[in-house]
């Protein structure tokens, strides 16, 4: 039962009375920024970075943790009331979601909402307590060889398979690692791409280019073409929901819980992903598929169980393994790294106090946003009435001190303005920024294990197909990258074969 | 052909291009291992290949399904190009003018830009948004943030 006394250590940290106002503070954030159209959790984290690096790592992470899951639950307010998307993962929540605002039924939707996010979130943190130290403890074998092949897994899944074109993907990515190469040579202290510039040997930071890329990014996104709002109202008494709808809606959110956990473990998928396919399971498990969209809870209580349950899921690779599946947890490993704080196995063994303060505090935070999303919506849509106008110089002016008071840098700024263009025009064009800022972050850790792997070799590339757990995870990275080609080449023929 | 496309993908070769010369400046193989130029030299070829497929599916636009690139409307450009705009002047000017004012400067201005004209929503947001801030990162957080010439005040 080892892992009852990790957690009620875990449980001592998250209960001191910093953690837990900086617990609050996270999801209270998360929530809105989830709510905010325009700002999703990628954006919200990023911006906040400055703000963590004030405190002490444990807190730090409760709090972007916080964000991250804090924002699943706040996306359903706007969908449902708005019918717009607070952010990506809640889309599905729209179609029956404001459909049962416009019958009248808001309450009942928020609330089952807020109910299945809570099941799903608490049953992800509890398999995340349970098999991120087996895991953990199985990585302890890995070499250099099985961690390069892993990174890669985690690079190129994020950069082939999400995103609408795989190439502008693989090019994100690519520029994310050249970006990781400038600064000193991470094995023997080489100068590379600085041009004699000090500022540049330490590298370009991980800092002003996620603040600028996600979060200016997104407040000229936000200004460029404002969202409308009109909001519906909605009274505490009419939260309340009926037994049918919690009987209609259980199943949906054991299946959504299921599905988000695994979508949200695996490199690349995430909450998105999640919900588009807990809908789909819906739809297609129901007797009456044809009233999807006018307004079924099954449609709500799937898509946002699935949402929150992708947030522990993708919290595993990360913690475990060093090796995030998504642009927000590469944020968060950029944040940890900015701690020194190396995750992947040792993490376990090393600082368990953070590991485990930081699980605890996930509870904790499940718990609050089940009685905020429930009881406080009402002063969560008074905050969306802010207009654009002054949230916008708001966020900017935010990410502007931040980036500064970490490093006290004018050329960070810069830095920071220069790659918010970047990230708005990227997106206008859909070049994917996950993949460029995985790149960045995993970067210096891929170049030291790739050439340690070559080293232990003698420069012999068979080391990566030899090795039978690096072979197997170096077998996927070809699938992923070979994939279109296969698809179109052998299957498509294959079927045009078959019909003729 | 899809101009921005083709260009974006042009680009991308460009950046391999430079970062390939610029990467033999450092051995690719050092003792017999590799060096400090191996990683530079094999994203270079990744970023010259990748940016060659992009720019031959921008000249061939018809080839590959692309959605058109929703570019912001005059007024949106015109939104986006005061927040630059404002940003880098208080870049300029923040180590001279200090945190206080250049915070509040940007504020009245972005928001009056944006269309606000209420005089008691002009006065009041910049200035809470500025002692906010304040109190946040140059109390809480304790930053020394950049006094400029409000520096007397000390």
């Amino acid at each position: 039962m080892d892992f009852v006394s990790n957690l009620s250590m875990g449980f001592s940290i998250a209960f001191t009375p910093i953690n837990l106002v900086v617990v609050t503070v996270g999801v209270v954030v998360g929530t809105l920024i989830g709510a905010l159209p325009g700002i999703g959790p990628v954006a919200g984290l990023s911006i906040l970075i400055p703000l963590a690096f004030g405190m002490d790592p444990t807190s730090a992470m409760i709090l972007m943790s916080g964000v991250y899951y804090g924002c699943m639950y706040g996306g359903t307010i706007t969908s449902v009331l708005m019918n717009v998307p607070g952010e990506s993962s809640s889309i599905m929540t729209c179609l029956d979601g404001n459909a049962m605002a416009r019958n009248g039924r808001a309450g009942p939707a928020l609330t089952i909402a807020a109910v299945g996010s809570f099941i799903a979130g608490t049953f992800s943190v509890v398999m995340l307590t349970l098999l991120a130290p087996p895991i953990a403890e199985y990585a302890l074998k890995f070499g250099p060889p099985e961690y390069f092949a892993l990174m890669l897994l985690g690079l190129s899944a994020i950069s082939g398979l999400t995103g609408e074109s795989r190439a502008k993907g693989y090019a994100m990515g690519f520029i994310g690692l050249a970006i990781a190469t400038i600064g000193l040579d991470p094995i023997d202290g080489t100068q590379r791409f600085t041009y004699g510039n000090l500022e540049l040997m330490d590298g370009i930071g991980f800092l002003p280019i996620a603040v600028g890329m996600f979060g200016l990014g997104a407040v000229l996104g936000m200004i460029e073409a404002p969202v409308e709002i009109q909001i519906m109202k909605t009274t505490l008494r009419e939260m309340i929901i009926t037994k049918k709808d919690l009987k209609d809606s259980a199943m949906p959110i054991v299946r959504g819980s299921l599905i988000g956990f695994v979508t949200g473990v695996l490199p690349g998928a995430g909450a998105t992903i999640s919900t588009f396919l807990a809908y789909a399971a819906e739809k297609q498990l129901s007797k009456t598929p044809e009233l999807f969209g006018t307004g079924m809870i099954e449609g709500v209580a799937g898509p946002e169980a699935a949402n929150n349950a992708s947030t522990g899921g993708a919290m595993i690779p990360l913690l475990t393994l060093g090796i995030p599946g998504s642009g927000t947890t590469a944020v968060m490993l950029g944040v940890l790294t900015l701690f020194n704080l190396q995750p992947g196995p040792l993490l376990f063994s090393k600082n368990p106090d953070f590991v485990w303060g930081l699980i605890a505090s996930m509870y904790i935070g499940n718990v609050m946003l089940l009685v905020l999303n429930i009881a406080f919506v009402p002063a969560f849509v008074a905050v969306l009435r802010v207009p654009y106008r002054v949230l916008a110089p708001l966020i900017a002016i935010f990410c502007l001190v931040g980036v500064y008071s970490v490093n006290y840098s004018v050329l960070d700024l810069w830095l920071m303005v220069g790659f918010g263009v970047v990230g708005y025009v990227a997106v206008k064009m859909s070049y994917p920024l996950a993949p460029l800022v995985l790149g960045l972050v995993l970067g210096g850790y891929m170049e030291v294990s790739l050439r340690q792997s070559l080293k232990m070799s003698q420069a012999d590339l068979s080391i990566f197909f030899t090795r039978p757990i690096a072979a197997a995870i170096m077998a996927v990275v070809i699938a992923i990258v070979l994939w279109p080609v296969l698809n179109r080449f052998v299957f498509k023929r294959g079927m045009k074969g078959l019909q003729t | 052909m899809n101009k921005a496309e083709t260009f974006a993908g042009a680009l991308v070769v460009a950046i391999g291009v430079a970062i390939l010369f610029g990467s033999m400046k450092f051995p690719y193989l050092l003792d017999g291992v590799p060096g400090p130029g191996f990683l530079p030299r094999w994203i270079a070829i990744g970023l010259i290949g990748i940016g060659l497929v992009l720019t031959a599916q921008g000249i061939r636009a018809r080839l590959v399904q692309q959605g058109a690139i929703p570019w912001p409307s005059a007024g949106g450009w015109a939104r986006v190009g005061l927040m630059l705009g404002a940003l880098a002047v208080s870049l300029v000017l923040l180590e001279w003018l200090g945190f206080l004012l250049t915070t509040t400067l940007f504020m009245a201005v972005v928001v009056f830009g944006l269309g606000v004209r209420s005089w008691r929503m002009l006065v009041s947001i910049p200035l809470l948004a500025a002692i906010g801030l304040y109190v946040v990162f140059a109390v809480w957080l304790r930053v020394p943030l950049p006094k400029g010439i409000l520096s007397f005040l000390e």
